[in-house]
């Protein structure tokens, strides 16, 4: 049993990609491992501070969305935590390894997408993904490349020239490079830039499926994307952290109390803005309202009642939803 | 790590046409040059004999072709050695080595390595040659070894300065020119410097002169690899510097 358990251990430490195994298995160890830790990193270009005093950390099986308007930081914060740029202070540890004083092991659990795909586009699919494997330190190749191919749905193009695929192949290979070694903590720039719809809904479900065996942090200016495949999201702006929270509770932050309403035969304006709890009233069309209400009140069965009574011949009613658009213009707009 | 990237560097070289353009016509150059030596030989022969110790095949063919050889790689080598560096960075694929579990010095040598690798290939062509004419006769084996090692030596110091000065920049083309005006400002301080002044002392061609003549001086080896591993060690800084100031 004891022996068993053991294996166990050690197959699933191989699948995820740690260096150091687990010890032997206590309820402790059930909870999540924390694949990558960043504290207080800053950095600064010339005189110009852009990254303040920003401290995250990333669960094994989490998909953290770092969101930001342009200009924000993330690329940089993202090039801090893969060892392409030094940060002026802070540590960064990437499954309890320090990056800084142990950069070629903690390197080796990394997968990283800058915002331009790092292709040698004069070689051909499989060449590059070879070499890719080889520089994460991978002797064996053949069964990984063989599994991200399939992965990334690259089978078809794997003697093509890289210059000769398209932008959304291209794409394709840039993470099939960053996951062909199978690294604990991946990281994508703006994976899914200049991608058509349905090559953007693939990539956010290959995404999706990462998320379940390693930790990936992703960065985006792109609202529904964190909606979509994230788990968590945190918020940039000038180089700061502003927001912390899961991508659900996301959208009650900035929670609105209000009603979609359509009548074929509306009342005056003052009628409706008259009714008890409505705090403002915005004709939207000649029939359709858009009615804001004071919250905890039940002006949604008092509104059905009245246009049951009057014969305003309700055609329409809908409770409004905060969009992750305005909570984001709210949060970003509250700390400018 | 250093050979994984050498070999990625002359894959690359050679999947790209322009590669083979060059290669060929290079060989093109120095066979003509060859032919053309090898008729003014047989021309002067005659007259050749009469003298009491005559200069034999190797000194008026072979000589004159390395030294050829070596000025035309002078202008050559930056060609190669802009892409190295500006190239990966242009394309932003230097992330791509920046993240990955290496050391800046084997980013460094791996490309060093590679291009030397690819340049021997070409300049093995002079000797392999020359040595043709050993079916007729008699070659001086010692002065074709010594202008071996020294063009080997000579392009490699090459390859270290382009590479450096390809690490200075983004764009290759500056990197070229970069390259070629610090090479041929080097050639020129020693042309036209007096006999005696320091000035010979930094250019690498004058240092390739005592090798043209089949001397193998430790002093002349010793500048080559001091060169080289000067430049290779500012490139590995200047990738360094990189992660700092970004």
């Amino acid at each position: 049993m004891a022996i068993q358990l053991l294996i166990r251990v050690y197959i699933l430490g191989y699948i995820q990609g740690c260096p150091q195994l687990p010890p032997p298995l206590t309820l402790s160890n059930a909870t999540p491992q924390i694949t990558l830790s960043a504290q207080n990193l800053t950095r600064s270009f010339g005189n110009q501070r852009v990254i303040h005093d920003l401290t995250l950390q990333l669960k094994r099986g989490e998909v953290l969305g770092l969101l930001g308007p342009n200009g924000a930081g993330k690329s940089t914060t993202l090039q801090m935590l893969t060892g392409c740029l030094l940060p002026g202070s802070g540590k960064i540890e990437i499954c309890g390894i320090n990056l800084r004083k142990n950069p070629m092991l903690a390197k080796a659990q990394i997968g990283y997408l800058p915002e331009a795909p790092p292709l040698y586009r004069e070689l051909n699919v499989d060449d590059y993904l070879i070499f890719a494997a080889r520089l994460r330190g991978i002797k064996d190749v053949t069964e990984p490349l063989k599994l991200v191919k399939q992965r990334c749905g690259l089978e078809s193009v794997s003697k093509k020239i890289i210059s000769m695929l398209s932008k959304g192949y291209q794409q394709r290979v840039g993470i099939a490079q960053a996951i062909i070694h199978r690294p604990a903590v991946i990281v994508l720039d703006e994976p899914t830039v200049g991608l058509d719809p349905s090559q953007i809904r693939d990539i956010r479900k290959l995404i999706r499926e990462l998320g379940d065996t390693s930790s990936v942090i992703l960065s985006t200016h792109l609202l529904n994307e964190v909606e979509s495949v994230c788990d968590r999201v945190q918020i940039m702006q000038h180089g700061k952290l502003i927001y912390s929270d899961s991508s659900l509770r996301m959208q009650d932050y900035g929670k609105v109390s209000g009603f979609l309403i359509s009548l074929r035969n509306p009342p005056a304006l003052s009628e409706l803005e008259s009714i008890d709890g409505v705090t403002s009233v915005e004709q939207m069309t000649q029939t359709q309202f858009r009615i804001l209400h004071a919250p905890e009140e039940h002006t949604g069965s008092l509104l059905l009642s009245l246009a049951a009574q009057n014969g305003w011949q309700l055609e329409q009613l809908s409770p409004l939803h905060a969009t992750l658009e305005d909570v984001f213009v709210k949060i970003t707009g509250e700390n400018s | 790590m250093i050979r994984l990237i050498a070999m990625r560097e002359l894959r690359s070289l050679f999947a790209m046409p322009s590669t083979w353009f060059v290669l060929a016509v290079l060989q093109f150059i120095f066979a003509w040059f060859f032919l053309a030596r090898l008729e003014a030989f047989l021309e002067i022969q005659p007259q050749l004999a009469e003298i009491a110790n005559p200069p034999g095949v190797t000194i008026t063919v072979a000589a004159p072709l390395f030294n050829t050889a070596a000025l035309l790689l002078m202008m050559l080598v930056p060609m190669f050695t802009m892409r190295l560096i500006a190239e990966e960075r242009r394309n932003q694929t230097l992330a791509l080595l920046l993240s990955s579990p290496l050391s800046d010095t084997h980013i460094v040598l791996g490309k060093f390595f590679g291009l030397l690798l690819f340049l021997l290939t070409l300049i093995i062509s002079l000797p392999l040659m020359i040595y043709t004419l050993a079916l007729g006769t008699h070659l001086d084996g010692g002065l074709l070894l010594g202008n071996s090692i020294g063009l080997v030596l000579l392009t490699a110091s090459y390859i270290a300065l382009g590479l450096y000065i390809s690490s200075l920049t983004t764009q290759p083309i500056i990197a070229a020119i970069g390259a070629l005006a610090v090479l041929a400002g080097l050639w020129l301080a020693d042309i036209g410097a007096p006999a005696d002044s320091p000035w010979h002392q930094f250019s690498p061609l004058y240092h390739f002169q005592n090798f043209n003549a089949g001397l193998l001086d430790s002093t002349d080896t010793a500048f080559f690899i001091l060169f080289t591993a000067v430049f290779l060690a500012l490139t590995v800084k200047r990738l360094h510097n990189n992660r700092i100031y970004g």
